[in-house]
């Protein structure tokens, strides 16, 4: 019988098969899951709740349930014993085959039919956050093909050991891997529960389906690999596993197509374009050691960035232009840009560079190292494209980076070449080409020039401040200006979130915060005087905050967070701590990482906690506050890595990473506040520590990083010694 | 009956399955040492008694995996029909079931083997560390209960049906996920990761590897029950055999 015959035979049979209709009835109550057992992407974006989560729990208990079918029906023949006359009618190798094409299109056409059917109730939970298109693609990218994978690996699993249980215990290992905590905080590693961190309802979710769109080709090509694989173990003439691996594989193309499409797999793997290979935590030392500096003799006048977001293929495509005098030819100068970039060309004047891109990713940055001969006011273009990688150390949370038709977001080397080498004079010109529904925000202003190219796009041209990082975000944007304690603030959001701001009475919350602080903390200076930026970003919950700017992640507006009476001060703390930050941030408080605990952080959280004291009562806040600082710092001090420091190298660099984290979070959020808390004990009570906090703000406001207040300025401040803060 | 235990041995032991599966339970028990005893359990350091026993506790849902592997070929159908031939034997059934026991229990000690010689291998490359005496009591009392337990419960399980196998087999996988704590947990896993917190610390800043009397109480029970559901499945092999002769 023909393969096409032998399939249609097999699919029919499955649609008659009780069992295989049984299967499918049981996938399509999987989804169900996701609304409230099985939550492995944030619950608190309601396209997590309502899309997201049901799609993984259908995507992981669907594709165990379809994987249960496949091994059963791989056994069906030697159960029931027909084997040796289904042999004789076809091929075994054939009806494999069959058999797999029949489960992948009866799986199909079940993913299907789960589509329709959760489609009403998403369409009326979501409401106007309700996106066709992201529908579709977390059945079709997320669901269904990971159903083929499982089914495939299973059938391969049956194939290779013949045994109801031995495949099913190794299926049951494979499927351990992925939720064990070694794998877990990988894309790549994944391969029945995609890690999805969290859906956006009001930017957009473009980058979330590249990445799990690769990985799904990747892991379909390596189980298709083993499954081909699996064809030449297929017991006949009564042998065993081994004696019919060499009956097997005379027929050559099955161990060669097996071979390429493991090959392929593991190249996609080895090739993947969206996580770098940087170290798996952030180096504080690298940000410092190449802020402002500038090492090379030449002598940079004028700078221009032209950047292009094509949202289609999620690619940036950029052209930096500086004009140079080098005096002298042998300096050796460079810039870093984010790895996921390729250099298309380098020139400086009329002639061509030759540059070495160096192996040396961190904080998602890469050197680009280059020699400029002896010439004045020549311009040195760079001219790069490509798709912007994750940091490794943040690739989990996608921190930042999106090109999309919805929402454009590109910080530091992911925008332009940046720590170049040369200095770079104090101002310069970028144009940015984007989707015509998209504003731009470019260094946490609005940008005013642009001009329409006719093809769906606008090009917007601004000065910036040219720092070594220039931070650009676009979106469809709503503003709300007010004006608070003497400030003009700006509350900048999606679109999107029109109705939650307004019916949760968003400003008037943030006016509460600003009250608070100016009355106990003293009144803020920004650097430039200028409009304040509140600004909601794509993101998975924190913020982050400068001289100016204020940024919150997403899920702080979303209505789970902010209608949750339980989350109360929780969620309020995020939201009040990052608008603190722009008390203490801008005294260019210093954040070392490492074990050191002295940063803006231990300030913010203490004046945090000091407002929900205000708000929701002592008994709140200690509970809330000082006791889980003293828990943390407790379990800080019991930990066997922190007693014994010299065990701590002896780990793999991964353990050494997470530890580090930890111990850096327990310093700056919880051991810091815990010394100003006693520092505020010693000083004589709280109004004592707000008097002296408002002399801290009041002599070193806006005094930024050129002068750094230190801890031994807090500390000479209080009156007090390192040691008399020490915790016991 | 020496000569029956070598053939169950060459059954059980020299056979792919069991070397596919002593190898999972090797790759599992590296990656529970790499992954999670390295940090340590309940802030105790990696080479304590606390984080041994967790790491003993963690390995034991597979180790009991592939002792009902092992056991279910006894009671499989095709099992069940080669019985009528082996019963037809002047064999003692009671003494060839123990010998069945032996052989298993043979599996299991070369399972701990293994898995002991790469914790050794993993504590001495890792932390230059040698005192492997103070694992004993951990040993003592993570994997004799626990065996036993699973041992008597297969048996019995299996003489009612075959299919029990299956659900003990889901349960045991189960318990891989699942921490219970308190000192009633089977494996134990919970119970080390939570008790030490609750002990004074040492003069090292750890506390000393002692374990409540209530943990002791039900490890003594396992053990007991497990010895009893073996006796229970004696009896009714003896009555069986019974049975069979008097029908002859």
């Amino acid at each position: 019988m023909k393969l096409f015959s032998l399939f249609r035979v097999e699919l029919r049979r499955m649609f008659h098969s009780k069992i295989c209709l049984s299967v499918a009835a049981l996938s399509l109550f999987t989804p169900l899951f996701g609304y409230s057992l099985y939550i492995p992407s944030s619950n608190v974006v309601m396209s997590g709740k309502y899309l997201a989560n049901p799609v993984l729990a259908g995507t992981a208990i669907g594709a165990v349930l379809f994987a249960v079918l496949a091994i059963i029906e791989a056994d069906r023949t030697y159960r029931a014993r027909i084997n040796a006359l289904i042999d004789s009618i076809s091929s075994p190798v054939k009806m494999a085959m069959a058999r797999i094409l029949a489960l992948i299109g009866f799986l199909t056409l079940t993913g299907l039919v789960c589509t329709i059917i959760y489609l009403p109730y998403t369409i009326i939970k979501l409401d106007y956050i309700f996106d066709f298109a992201t529908y579709l693609a977390s059945f079709f990218i997320i669901m269904i093909p990971t159903w083929w994978i499982s089914t495939i690996l299973a059938a391969a699993l049956y194939q290779i050991t013949r045994r109801i249980e031995l495949s099913g215990l190794l299926y049951a290992g494979c499927v351990y891997l992925c939720y064990s905590p070694y794998f877990q905080k990988s894309y790549f590693t994944r391969w029945i529960n995609p890690l999805i961190v969290t859906y956006s309802d009001g930017f957009s979710n473009a980058y979330t389906f590249r990445i799990t769109l690769y990985t799904r080709i990747l892991w379909l090509a390596i189980a298709g690999g083993v499954f081909v694989f699996s064809l030449t173990c297929i017991r006949r003439y009564q042998r065993n596993l081994i004696g019919s691996f060499w009956r097997g594989i005379r027929k050559v193309y099955i161990p060669i197509a097996a071979a390429v499409l493991v090959v392929a797999g593991a190249l996609l793997w080895r090739g993947q374009p969206f996580v770098d290979h940087g170290p798996l935590e952030f180096d504080y030392n690298h940000m410092n050691a190449t802020r402002l500096s500038s090492s090379s003799n030449s002598i940079c006048y004028n700078v221009s960035f032209r950047i292009t977001a094509k949202p289609i293929s999620g690619t940036v495509h950029g052209i930096a232009q500086y004009t140079i005098s080098s005096s002298n030819g042998i300096s050796e100068d460079s810039f870093w840009l984010n790895p996921g970039y390729r250099i298309l060309g380098l020139t400086y004047g009329s002639k061509k560079l030759d540059f070495r891109t160096l192996d040396n990713d961190v904080n998602g940055e890469r050197q680009t190292v280059f020699t400029l001969p002896k010439a004045e006011n020549q311009i040195l273009t760079v001219e790069y494209e490509g798709f912007p990688a994750l940091l490794r150390c943040f690739s989990p949370t996608g921190w930042g980076v999106e090109v999309s038709t919805e929402y454009v977001s590109l910080n530091n080397a992911y925008s332009v070449p940046c720590n170049t080498s040369f200095g770079l004079p104090g101002s310069s010109w970028l144009e940015i080409t984007l989707p015509s529904k998209l504003t731009p925000i470019v260094e946490h202003k609005f940008v005013d020039k642009h001009t329409d190219n006719k093809d769906g796009t606008r090009t917007w041209k601004t000065e910036v401040q040219c720092s070594q990082y220039i931070w650009i975000t676009a979106c469809d944007y709503s503003v709300i200006p007010f004006t608070v304690a003497g400030i003009n603030v700006d509350l900048v959001y999606s679109s999107k979130y029109d109705k939650n701001m307004r019916s949760y009475d968003i400003p008037n919350a943030i006016k509460s915060v600003f009250d608070y602080c100016t009355s106990h903390q003293g009144k803020i200076r920004f650097s430039d005087n200028r409009r304040m930026m509140l600004l909601q970003r794509n993101g998975s919950g924190g913020g982050n905050a400068s001289d100016g700017w204020v940024e919150w992640d997403e899920p702080i507006f979303t209505s789970v967070n902010l209608s949750n009476p339980l989350k109360g001060a929780n969620a309020a703390e995020v939201f009040a701590h990052e608008i603190i930050h722009e008390w203490w941030g801008g005294l260019g408080v210093e954040c070392h990482g490492g074990d050191e605990c002295w940063s803006s952080e231990g300030l913010t959280v203490y004046t945090t906690y000091r407002l929900m004291k205000e708000k929701y009562g002592e008994l709140y806040s200690k509970q809330n506050y000082v006791d889980v600082w003293q828990s943390k710092v407790d379990a800080q001090n019991r930990g066997f890595y922190y007693r014994h420091p010299e065990y701590l190298e002896k780990l793999p660099e991964r353990y050494q990473a997470d530890l580090k984290i930890a111990n850096t979070d327990t310093n700056l959020y919880c051991r810091m506040p815990l010394m100003i808390l006693k520092a505020e004990k010693l000083v004589g009570g709280e109004e004592k520590m707000d008097k002296i906090l408002r002399t801290i703000q009041e002599n070193n406001s806006g005094n930024g990083y050129a002068k750094p207040f230190t801890y031994q300025d807090f500390l000479d401040a209080c009156g007090l010694t390192k040691e008399e803060l020490e915790l016991e | 009956m020496s000569k029956i235990l070598k053939y169950e041995l060459k059954r059980q032991i020299f056979n792919k399955f069991f070397i596919g599966l002593l190898a999972i339970n090797g790759l599992y028990a590296w990656y529970t040492l790499t992954s999670d005893i390295i940090a340590g359990t309940a802030y105790t350091a990696p080479f304590s008694g606390w984080s041994f026993g967790t790491y003993l506790s963690t390995v034991m849902p597979i180790i009991s995996l592939t002792i009902l592997f092992m056991m279910s070929r006894y009671f499989s159908k095709k099992e069940k029909q080669v019985q009528v031939i082996t019963s037809a034997t002047p064999v003692d059934p009671i003494r060839f079931m123990l010998t069945r026991c032996t052989a298993i229990t043979v599996g299991f000690i070369l399972i701990i083997t293994v898995l002991l010689i790469i914790s050794a291998y993993f504590y001495i490359s890792f932390f230059k560390y040698y005192n492997f005496t103070a694992f004993l009591l951990p040993i003592i009392y993570t994997l004799i209960p626990s065996y036993v337990f699973i041992l008597g419960l297969g048996i019995l399980a299996g003489r009612v049906h075959q299919g029990l196998f299956y659900v003990l087999m889901l349960v045991s996988l189960a318990l891989c996920f699942v921490h219970i704590s308190g000192a009633f947990d089977f494996f134990g896993r919970g119970y080390y990761n939570n008790y030490p917190i609750t002990l004074p610390v040492s003069a090292g800043g750890e506390p000393a590897f002692s374990v409540s009397d209530k943990f002791l109480l039900a490890r003594l029970a396992y053990l007991l029950l497990g010895l009893g559901m073996l006796t229970v499945s004696i009896q009714s092999v003896k009555r069986k055999a019974r049975r069979d002769s008097l029908r002859i």
